[in-house]
């Protein structure tokens, strides 16, 4: 993919755990392992896995808050791994992040005007107080808040009217990435469409491309082109929205979207129940680390990790089960 | 098939459950609500944040403080009158004929407690078993939830589990007396999708074997498809819908039951068509207000909504609190 917007290659983050001797660290939790794909300028890439697969932590080592432990990140050719200090802050203009918890990721301290300003006048956008001040008004207006708001403290906003302000902070900047983790997990239903259908409006309106991090399979689907499906640091599955769902591949991937309650009563879906719970990341089973709860599981898959494979185009899979249709061994 | 008119477990009428606030006045969570739940039934109660579902399930159990707020109305419980029964005959209904699965488990479990303990103790209290028989019927409960290694749990803490597992331990625990009526409030709201699965399978087991109604307590309409034999929507206190399963989810009356739906992305809808969201915010209790206090998020409000709160209207087998119906009778 040549006008790849993000291009992670081999991405890890390992968090030590416990210490020996001499703060030598025998235990690591790999939070992120060894997990490669490619963002288009425009498309939003879905990644979806329950919780403690890796996939906040991997939204945060592509900005570096959480700094990779080896891997590439490139973006706009340039590799993010290597920037500096200021570099970085530069970086983080173009790279946004949304949060789950509008609650706690607004400065209950400071009006919605300082904090909108404060990100305008950090990245040096607008020249004057008073342009920033005009600037902040449109932002309200375009995330459906109105200009007479910018005086008021988050504590007088509901959840969803506080998704919007963390929304219109991230789009301050205008960036071109927007990383939203679980951006509507708080909501309530009704106001969870209405956050959807704003990510979507402003998508078109200053052409973003998202990442866009959820645990709900149905919400992921709304919103995205192409969806990455991950499960205990890995990347099992990656293909397009259509793709994934007409021919879901990994058996996890198969089990996830079988356990999503259907809508209509008279649906009895043919339900695949995972045995167990998942493995702590601490010490993930051998081989393949799905296959104490697989129902397709083989000899090979205690032994050995899957490589990825690319079974039809775009339609990528981690499963011994399509070893076959290998054109790539062993990664 | 022939259908047995089952028995009526609870009844439920003009509860209102107010909250004193911090100025001397108070606010009504909920408002003359009426509910009925037959044996080996479910029940689903259906809302969003702050509609007053949860507060409904806790004052069936008694267990809203005095000091917090005051109840009206009648809870007719196998033909007592909760509201007139003693704390000590109260006691003996909670956990034995009646019992509760709340939403976070670990916070209600006892930490400092084993799980064979927190078990035992349920079935201690509620019955005359010997010590030893207490601990063969625990490790029996555990085996019927699903837990592997029943034995070993016994003996570990709370924090020793993942959440899917405590939720096993808190249905065990709610189960052990087979209790008539089971509340369960948010059950799999912190739970994963392939967890929750489980646990919803689970439920519908045990429904299954000892014949147990259950009132759930949900947000998430899946979740209602799934499990519920009728549904009641609640919002702002009230009661605004009310069918059987099918019916609700397949040709909803009320505007906000079919917002609710419409908001929700469909799992199997291939379409990328924008979501039809409800317009605003759930309303705060504490304004009082006019007329029907969905009006100003509902798109299909005309002048008599703002004037005045609908009353259930009877429309086909369901009961609709919307003016649209105004043709209809009057339930309530």
């Amino acid at each position: 993919m040549r006008d790849a917007l993000l291009d992670v290659k081999e991405l890890k983050v390992y968090f030590p755990v416990g210490s020996g001797l001499f703060r030598r660290h025998s235990h690591f939790v790999k939070a992120v392992d060894d997990i490669s794909f490619q963002v288009k300028k425009g498309e939003t890439l879905g990644i979806v896995g329950e919780s403690g697969c890796g996939k906040s932590t991997m939204g945060r080592s592509i900005l570096r808050l959480i700094e990779p432990t080896s891997g590439s990140v490139q973006f706009k050719g340039h590799e993010v791994t290597a920037l500096t200090k200021s570099e970085l802050r530069r970086l983080r203009r173009d790279i946004q992040i949304v949060f789950q918890d509008p609650y706690a990721s607004l400065n209950p301290q400071l009006t919605i005007e300082s904090i909108l300003g404060e990100a305008l006048s950090t990245h040096q956008i607008g020249n004057s107080a008073k342009e920033r001040k005009e600037m902040v008004a449109e932002l309200l207006q375009n995330v459906g808040l109105s200009p007479r708001h910018a005086g008021r403290y988050p504590h007088e906003f509901s959840g969803g009217q506080r998704q919007r302000i963390g929304i219109a902070r991230a789009i301050a900047v205008n960036p071109a990435l927007i990383i939203a983790d679980e951006p509507v997990s708080a909501l309530d239903v009704s106001v969870q469409a209405q956050i959807l259908n704003l990510f979507q409006h402003l998508k078109n309106t200053y052409e973003l491309t998202y990442i866009f991090i959820a645990h709900d399979l149905s919400v992921v689907k709304h919103v995205s082109d192409r969806i990455g499906v991950m499960y205990l640091g890995k990347m099992v599955e990656l293909a397009g929205k259509k793709q994934l769902f007409q021919r879901p591949l990994h058996p996890y991937t198969q089990a996830l979207m079988s356990a999503i309650p259907s809508l209509d009563p008279d649906v009895k879906k043919e339900r695949i129940i995972l045995k167990g719970d998942v493995p702590s990341p601490i010490a993930p089973p051998k081989g393949c680390y799905f296959h104490p709860r697989c129902q397709y599981r083989m000899e090979v898959c205690e032994h050995l990790k899957p490589p990825e494979i690319e079974v039809e185009p775009g339609h990528f899979v981690s499963c011994h089960l399509y070893d076959a249709k290998a054109t790539v061994t062993e990664k | 098939m022939a259908v047995v008119e089952e028995k009526e477990l609870l009844r439920v009428e003009q509860l209102c459950i107010n909250f004193k606030t911090e100025d001397g006045g108070h606010i009504q969570a909920v408002k003359q609500l009426n509910l009925t739940i037959k044996e080996g039934e479910t029940l689903a109660l259906v809302g969003e944040s702050g509609c007053g579902k949860s507060v409904t399930s806790l004052s069936l159990m008694r267990l809203i403080p005095k000091n917090a707020g005051f109840t009206e109305g009648k809870i007719m419980f196998e033909g007592k009158d909760l509201n007139h029964v003693s704390e000590r005959e109260m006691r003996s209904i909670r956990g034995n004929s009646m019992s509760m699965i709340f939403q976070e488990p670990m916070t209600s479990l006892n930490p400092v407690h084993k799980i064979g303990k927190q078990i035992g103790e349920v079935i201690y209290l509620h019955s005359s078993l010997s010590k030893s028989e207490i601990k063969e019927k625990t490790i029996e409960m555990l085996k019927k939830v699903g837990i592997p290694r029943a034995e070993k749990i016994m003996d570990e803490y709370p924090h020793q589990l993942s959440g899917g597992m405590r939720q096993r331990v808190m249905i065990a625990m709610a189960m052990a007396c087979t209790p008539k009526l089971l509340i369960a409030d948010e059950p799999t709201t912190a739970l994963d999708v392939t967890i929750q699965a489980q646990i919803l399978e689970l439920m519908n087991e045990l429904k299954q074997d000892y014949h147990t109604a259950i009132l759930l307590i949900t947000h998430d309409l899946g979740v209602v498809a799934e499990m519920a034999d009728r549904v009641m929507v609640m919002y702002y206190g009230q009661i605004v819908e009310q069918a059987d399963v099918r019916t609700l989810l397949k040709s909803p009356k009320h505007p906000y039951t079919n917002g609710l739906l419409k908001s929700v992305p469909d799992m199997d809808d291939e379409s990328d068509k924008p979501l039809v969201p409800i317009m605003g915010n759930v309303p705060n209790l504490g304004v009082i207000q006019a007329g029907c206090p969905f009006y100003a998020r509902c798109p299909q409000a005309f002048q008599k909504c703002h004037l005045d709160n609908p009353p259930l209207f009877k429309v086909g087998e369901q009961a609709v609190r919307c003016w649209l119906y105004e043709s209809q009778e009057v339930i309530a």
